[in-house]
């Protein structure tokens, strides 16, 4: 029985301010006593330069670092002091400052979030320590498995795209960047016309509305030389690689390999998207009930976890199949996962599986927007990834509008088995021959996971 | 720490709880001893946030219910709180109360297996998840609010209708080995956390981890499995929080209608040994695949119902919560570490405040150390500045507000509460103190839990 979802919460509106084209939404919500926002800017670590690979990661976090008036320590204790949070959430497409406050604090707080935004200082003291913070973060990283495995994907997937750019950066890269180079960052990137505001909670949106607006001028006037949203969009669409290749990442030692598996996905633009996505949902999306649970997890045992996604993008990202097994168990469970995509393409989506995810993802959908701060967060994705507006909002009625015949159709009409990239975090000692013998992946290139 | 059944559900981390709790309760109990003819006592009504309320039930065969309304969106989160965690466990049997977390979703007398997730997801459940800790373990769900009774039915029934036997065991056995390799065996920061509790406990069951010794794991028997679930999973032994667009005395009834024929049973447990006093430092070294070291301090403190609790809450905040805290300035602006934070450590039994510094490239964690020990003692020595305080109370608040904005952390809230404490008003109390907490209280903590002697101190550092 599927039920169709009504409108139970007021949705954000979207306004333009003045004459730039900065977005400016707020959905006042009196429940509880405290303030949400995003303010989201176009530049993302897509638009580092290839040999300053960090640089927006960076200069973003230096806006907390200190400003014209304050020390890094004056600006930290003027913000515990108040109780609010600030932070910078820099990712592939675009950064998000996300503050929270309690109403009753809202001016001081938006006093100092004005005040880093449009007056960093970039202090060389500052420049030297956040170096050495984000170069011991990317060595720290190195120890997280399943981190390594991530990180390598994206730069073996998108090899030579700006996707491939880790957010953090790369050592080589981080070592270059000087403070000049931020200051020019920001000023090319954060020019006021390519704000957004989202935001939520128990506060007088117009008050809200007229501080974004000076927020946005002032940095217009600040930088009118900025690249504008258009200008820092990514244009070029990833290229897909033919044929199957697998890098192997060597951590000697490890007693359980992760592993991811893909290859180029869907945009809401391409044809039967949503047919793919509840497809995906069958196959090993957020289910137990998932093929790729139940094969891997439930009746073998061979891994805690096992799914499948798609990433949103502005050009087509990746999808991947995620699972990770014992050593022993590497060879099998991929050859397993890959048999199982091919036999979901050759046989497409059965009639009980179409019906079950098609049930589950629409009575799911109120978690998609239930709360304030989601809606918030949804807003934000969609802006950052030029999603349909309202994508999450109407995602239940467009899969509850998907026709059973349409999903198999969608999915042979789109994936190629045949071509997949894999990237395997393990010990290449005892896995290397093992996964040689694996169909299509003859040729295996092996990295330390020290490597960049 | 926790683990849990489903890995894409892992972000409910427990460990905030104790670092956001504040002033919830504005006063007293109304409506105290409602009792109805229908086999459910309503116990009090308690004012939640000013507008809400959280509403106590009791049932004659020892089940509890917290009921708290929220009619924003046709959602509702329930949870089920067991009282037993992997200090119920005995040595040689490690990990039974977290396998048997897992166990509890497969097939009952009267349904098969994979129909308690598929008949929920089907109903458009967020998330059929459970976790469990070394005092607790909680089954969890959010649904759209129609399907309350359906929920109850199945949450109900396999209270007392699991099957367990060997097939089943060896599976999910081989997952949960699998989640330990993820979680401890090939990930740094879980292997120093592990080793932390094991050097600092030598007779309390809080010294192995909360998912078990791989070779416990790989011994444990169905018979046993059954034996646990017989002595623990009881409607006496249970809480259920539920949250969201539901009316308490309808939640009530439903219960009362799945759960009201259970029987009670005498919950025996194992007495854990008392933890002996701590008198000398005691250290290990670990060798990591790791590229900068790591620090990881544990210092002995009192179950959460002791008085001390909440200056020791503020003394925590002082020391590493927020980046004007003290050890972040001196570790982390200072160019030491790249990061420092702090477990509350709150917990049934006496348990641990542990402190977790990851170094700079090239920083030694034997120098991070000195520095803590030397803010610990110009607090022992000078206390903490008013402003520290009132710092420490603004974020506190901030935090409590900021986490009831999801039905299921208010849920935690309560659950937590209730399972550690006895009763979530003890939370609600022990946070609404922590703006009475002076400097000398603070100074006196700091003397009395954080000596040098009473701690253990585990080093990871590279290979």
């Amino acid at each position: 029985m599927i039920k169709r979802i009504g409108v139970f919460s007021v949705f954000l509106f979207f306004t333009t301010i003045g004459q730039l084209q900065a977005t400016f939404s707020f959905e006042e919500n009196e429940a509880l006593p405290i303030v949400y926002f995003n303010i989201v800017v176009n530049a993302g670590s897509a638009n580092d330069p290839k040999d300053k690979l960090g640089l927006t990661n960076m200069t973003y976090q230096m806006l907390l670092r200190g400003t014209q008036k304050r020390s890094k320590v004056e600006f930290d204790e003027a913000l515990d002091n108040i109780g609010g949070r600030l932070g910078v959430d820099v990712r592939t497409e675009g950064t998000v400052f996300r503050g929270a406050v309690l109403s009753e604090n809202l001016k001081p707080f938006l006093d100092l979030v004005y005040e880093a935004l449009t007056s960093p200082r970039f202090a060389a003291v500052e420049t030297a320590k956040i170096k050495k913070e984000i170069e011991s973060e990317i060595l720290d990283n190195r120890s997280n498995d399943k981190y390594l495995a991530t990180y390598h994907f994206q730069r073996f997937f998108y090899s030579g795209h700006p996707y491939a750019n880790p957010i953090v950066g790369t050592l080589s890269g981080i070592k270059k960047i000087t403070a000049l180079d931020m200051v020019e960052h920001f000023a090319n990137t954060m020019g006021g016309s390519n704000l957004a505001f989202f935001g939520t909670g128990l506060a007088d949106e117009s008050i809200l509305k007229e501080w974004f607006t000076l927020l946005s001028e002032k940095l217009v006037a600040l930088h009118p030389e900025a690249l504008t949203a258009d200008d820092l969009i990514v244009k070029k669409a990833p290229m897909p690689h033919a044929g199957r290749r697998l890098l192997l990442v060597n951590k000697p030692g490890a007693t359980q390999s992760q592993i991811l598996l893909g290859g180029i996905g869907p945009t809401p633009e391409t044809n039967g998207y949503y047919a793919l996505e509840l497809a995906n949902h069958s196959f090993g999306g957020a289910s137990f009930q998932a093929r790729l649970m139940q094969e891997l997890r439930v009746k073998r045992g061979w891994t805690y976890g096992a799914y499948s996604s798609f990433q949103y993008g502005q050009q087509p990202r990746h999808y991947a199949l995620y699972f990770f097994p014992k050593t022993a168990d590497t060879r099998p469970a991929i050859e397993l996962a890959i048999s199982l995509f091919e036999d979901y393409l050759k046989k497409g989506i059965s009639a009980e599986e179409f019906s079950f995810s098609k049930s589950a993802l629409v009575n799911n959908a109120p978690f998609n927007y239930d709360t304030a701060k989601k809606r918030v967060e949804n807003a934000t994705t969609e802006h950052l990834t030029l999603l349909p507006r309202g994508y999450f909002k109407n995602y239940a009625g467009n899969i509850d509008d998907v026709k059973s015949g349409s999903v198999t159709e969608a999915l042979q009409g789109f994936f190629n088995p045949g071509n997949l990239t894999a990237v395997v975090v393990g010990d290449a000692a005892k896995l290397k021959k093992e996964l040689t013998k694996i169909s299509g992946f003859s040729e295996i290139e092996v990295k330390d996971y020290r490597q960049e | 720490m926790i683990t849990t059944r489903n890995f894409s559900c892992s972000k409910f981390s427990i460990k905030i709880i104790g670092a956001v709790a504040l002033m919830l309760l504005t006063s007293c109990a109304h409506n105290p001893k409602t009792k109805t003819a229908l086999g459910w006592k309503k116990i009090g009504s308690y004012p939640y946030l000013g507008a809400n309320s959280v509403h106590r039930y009791e049932y004659p065969n020892g089940l509890k219910l917290l009921v708290l309304e929220d009619h924003s969106a046709p959602v509702f989160t329930y949870h089920t709180w067991f009282n037993v965690g992997s200090k119920d466990e005995q040595p040689g049997l490690t990990g039974l109360a977290h396998l048997f977390e897992h166990m509890m979703f497969k097939a009952t007398k009267n349904y098969p297996d994979g129909h308690f997730d598929r008949t929920l997801e089907r109903a458009g459940s967020e998330m059929t998840n459970a976790f469990t800790s070394r005092d607790y373990t909680a089954y969890v769900q959010s649904m759209p609010n129609e399907h309350l009774e359906l929920l109850v039915k199945l949450e109900s029934d396999r209270i007392v209708n699991l099957i367990v036997d060997d097939q089943a065991l060896n599976k999910e056995r081989e997952v949960v080995q699998n989640e330990r390799r993820f979680r401890n065996e090939n990930n740094p920061d879980g292997k120093l956390y592990e080793s932390i509790f094991t050097l600092a406990f030598k007779k309390h069951s809080y010294r192995w981890p909360v998912i078990g010794y791989a070779e416990d794991l790989e011994r444990a028997k169905s018979a046993e499995c059954y034996e646990f679930y017989k002595r623990f999973y009881a409607p006496n032994n249970a809480t259920i929080v539920v949250v969201g667009d539901v009316v308490p005395d309808d939640v009530a009834e439903v219960i009362l209608k799945h759960y009201g024929h259970l029987t009670p049973t005498e919950i025996k447990r194992h007495k854990s040994p008392v933890e002996p006093p701590q008198i000398a430092e005691r250290t290990q070294t670990l060798r990591q695949k790791i590229q900068v070291e790591k620090l990881v301090v544990g210092y002995h403190i009192p179950p959460v119902t002791h008085p001390d609790t909440a200056a020791l809450g503020v003394l925590r905040s002082v020391l590493a919560t927020g980046k004007s805290s003290r050890l972040h300035r001196k570790l982390v602006d200072a160019g030491i570490a790249s990061e420092i934070s702090v477990d509350d450590g709150e917990s049934r039994d006496p348990g641990l405040m542990v402190f977790f510094v990851t170094l700079q490239k090239g920083r030694s964690a034997k120098r991070a150390l000195k520095i803590i020990d030397q803010e610990i003692k110009a607090i022992q020595k000078s206390g903490v500045t008013q402003i520290e305080i009132d710092r420490a109370v603004a974020q506190n608040r901030f935090s409590l507000i900021d986490f009831q904005a999801s039905l299921h952390y208010r849920a935690m809230f309560l659950g937590y509460y209730e399972s550690i404490a006895g009763d979530f008003k003890k939370g609600v109390e022990l946070v609404n103190s922590y703006k009475t907490i002076r400097s000398k209280d603070v100074s006196r903590m700091a003397m009395q839990y954080l000596q040098p002697t009473q701690r253990s101190v585990v080093y990871g550092v590279p290979q």
